[in-house]
């Protein structure tokens, strides 16, 4: 029901009313010789009559026609319009108004009412507005009758809202008497929704306003729920006598979340800025390897921040696990007790914690602070493929034994299910979800709460490895074929694919990084870091890592980097930018024709992106 | 080489490594049971899997000189046989790119179907 603004029919709107039209041989004469397509797209249009009536239906049609026309001011003006707008005069100057009035400049209000000929509010609704703000019921239900609303249902609907916070606010004042008068009269005939009035009926034992308040999600008169019924309001009540408030402050965030929509390399929010497109980075990530750490003695084969960003840890075939810290990547900690090459590791949601996996087929629970090893777990008969936390003391891990198995922190197993054989695993606890990959091509998806099986989504090869999104919906699949497949777990299709990169047999880990997952990052095997966009699948980023195959990469939110694991013995990390696109130059020293090179670069006319 | 996930095989019948069970081969994936390892009798066969190479010799065996690779269990590392790579008699060739599994060191897993 609300009118679109850029809907060019809507510019005429039916408000073909004599005053209006007497604007266009003004316009015209500002803009010289017009052919006959200036005077139509004169904002008052009068040309487009033809659209006029697609817009016919009353409501609208009462609601602009004339009504908001500043009274007993004559409407020619002496000024000239500079350009042309597909936009409505009346629509654009009511906005400015609505903006002008909120941010308290009454004088320039009033004097753009006079010079316009528009108000802002006509009469009748700036009184119903009024009435509801000042809680003066008997007013409100004239004041909205006068407005006019288009048909029966959104009456019945609107006076619902309003005396449902009449209903309220006599609670709250301990009217009871009348409330319950309220409830029988006149609520019970507006609508059908018992359960509704039964919730509302059961509000008149509220013993204490407090209670009341908690009781109804409702903040009481004082606060804003006045002007959330005003808002919930203005649904029924045409767009065009009531602007919806902060109207432009409206577009303007449509506008930026459809920039940033639009910015396939998101790694900065967009902030605020009206003056210019919002657009990050051409290159996200440095050309040039910055930070190395060294510190392993054999293959790095997993690398994970913590969930607070203070720490990297690794997992090593040199049967240690080391803690790094993010500020200066100096050696906090070595894991060391693992009989084994150690082949995974997880943080607890609260990083104090770390549970690692090793070939020696037990699991250590270490504590962060100490760096000792608090617990040793026995239980599975081969290597943990995977460890997940499902809070701050229990986590879930799955094998090739055919287990799976939930631990506690305190050493005890906790519950065991027999499982296919679990080549990864991840857990979403927000969704109580649990994907399981096993041996044979395909992803079980099982209810977390309950472990039951729910689903299966069919690959048509080995999966090495699984990544799930923050937002719990995508989940990525990493194929022994060399592809990355993106699931979408609401609707349960494939909906993407990345690949390019090179997969021998190992495990290569993949990951979402980036603002709102906007990337997806992997390893390959020649040791470049492969970076893609998410909605497009385009390739992004082929960054020069290592010298061997690498294994693990994570992203943090926090520390807003890539890190990677690889069989040279060492980890990668890649900061993404966090300025301006502006200042990139500057952030990377000694990089002066930077941009060029590396658009170059990841520009793939040869690379094999799939969408 | 990074970390690679331990292959299962689903047979009614496979081999294993004697020292940690790991599966090797599908027992109907041999081809000749008479074969004559450096421990005693060997077996022929097409595929290998959960196998590390090791380094390429050349090797006189009792059939002639042949180019071998050692075959271990990646697994626990004990040597379970080799691989032919290349034979230089060329009524040898019908080895080239098979395995051979020393039976003194797999043992039979039964059913090992998924």
């Amino acid at each position: 029901m609300t009118l679109p603004l850029d809907n060019h029919s809507a510019s005429s709107n039916g408000c073909s009313s004599p005053t209006i039209q007497s604007n266009n041989p003004h316009l015209s004469n500002g803009e010289g010789e017009g052919e006959g397509s200036n005077g139509s797209n004169a904002a008052a249009g009068g040309s487009s009559n033809s659209s006029s009536s697609s817009r016919s239906d009353s409501e609208n049609a009462s609601g602009s026609n004339g009504l908001c026309r500043y009274p007993g001011q004559p409407q020619q003006t002496s000024r000239t319009c500079l350009r042309d707008s597909p936009y409505s005069e009346e629509q654009v100057v009511r906005l400015i108004m609505q903006e002008l009035h909120d941010r308290g400049f009454v004088d320039t209000l009033n004097h753009l009412q006079k010079e316009s000929g528009f108000t802002l509010e006509d009469e009748p609704t700036a009184r119903f507005r009024a009435s509801i703000l000042a809680g003066e019921w008997d007013q409100v239900k004239d004041a909205l009758l006068s407005i006019g609303l288009s048909s029966e249902e959104n009456k019945n609907a609107a006076l619902f809202a309003i005396k449902r916070q009449q209903f309220l606010e006599m609670l709250e004042e301990r009217q009871l008497k009348q409330a319950l008068m309220i409830l029988q009269n006149e609520l019970t005939t507006l609508t059908q929704d018992i359960p509704q009035l039964h919730r509302l009926s059961s509000l008149l034992m509220c013993p204490t306003p407090e209670e009341l308040r908690i009781a109804a999600s409702w903040d009481g008169s004082k606060g804003r729920s006045r002007f959330q019924v005003l808002e919930s309001l203005q649904s029924y009540i045409s767009p065009g006598k009531m602007v919806p408030v902060h109207r432009m402050e409206t577009l303007f965030d449509q506008a930026i979340e459809r920039q940033c929509d639009v910015c396939e390399r998101h790694v900065i929010s967009a902030g605020h800025d009206l003056y210019s497109d919002h657009s990050c980075a051409s290159s996200v990530f440095p050309p040039e390897l910055q930070i190395n750490l060294k510190g392993h003695e054999d293959e790095v084969w997993y690398v994970a921040f913590s969930p607070d960003g203070q720490y990297l840890a690794s997992a090593s075939r040199d049967k240690t696990c080391i803690l790094w810290s993010t500020s200066d990547y100096s050696i906090v900690h070595r894991l060391v007790g693992h009989d084994g090459e150690v082949s995974y590791l997880e943080w607890s949601p609260d990083s104090s914690m770390i549970v690692s996996a090793s070939n020696d087929k037990t699991l250590r629970l270490w504590d962060v602070a100490t760096g000792k090893c608090k617990n040793t777990y026995t239980g599975h008969e081969e290597t943990a493929s995977s460890c997940k936390w499902l809070d701050d003391e229990r986590f879930i891990t799955g094998s090739l034994d055919q287990k799976i198995i939930i631990w506690s922190t305190n050493g005890l197993l906790v519950k065991q299910i027999s499982s296919p054989r679990v080549h990864d695993m991840v857990v979403s606890v927000e969704s109580s979800l649990l994907l399981a990959a096993d041996n044979n091509s395909s992803v079980h998806v099982y209810d977390l709460s309950t472990l039951t099986f729910l689903y299966k989504l069919e690959e048509p090869t080995t999966i090495m490895s699984l990544a799930l999104s923050s937002n719990s919906r995508y989940c990525l699949t990493e194929l022994r074929t060399g592809s990355l497949h993106m699931w979408d777990l609401e609707t349960r299709t494939r909906v993407r694919d990345f690949s390019g990169h090179i997969q021998g047999g190992y495990v290569i880990r993949c990951t979402f990084a980036g603002l709102d997952d906007r990337f997806v990052a992997t390893g390959s095997e020649d040791g470049t870091l492969f970076v893609w966009s998410r909605s497009t699948g385009r390739l992004l980023e082929r960054l020069k890592s290592h010298a061997k195959s690498i294994n693990g990469c994570a992203w943090s939110k926090q520390v807003s980097a890539l890190a990677t694991a690889s069989d040279d013995k060492t980890i990668c990390i890649w900061p993404a930018y966090h300025g301006a696109p502006s200042d990139i130059s500057r952030n990377v020293a000694g990089q002066s024709s930077r941009s060029e090179t590396s658009l170059n670069d990841t520009d793939d006319r040869s690379m094999m992106s799939t969408v | 080489m990074g970390y690679m996930l331990k292959e299962f095989l689903s047979a009614p019948s496979i081999y294993g490594c004697l020292q940690c069970q790991t599966h090797l081969a599908r027992r109907d994936s041999v081809i000749s049971r008479t074969f004559q390892g450096r421990l005693g009798r060997a077996y022929l066969t097409e595929t290998v899997v959960n196998g590390r190479l090791g380094e390429l010799e050349d090797r006189l065996l009792i059939t002639g000189l042949h180019t071998v690779c050692n075959l271990y269990c990646r697994a626990c590392g004990a040597l379970i046989g080799w691989r032919y790579i290349r034979a230089h008699d060329k009524s040898q060739g019908y080895k080239e790119g098979k395995y051979v599994l020393e039976q003194s060191r797999i043992y039979a897993i039964d059913g090992g179907m998924e």
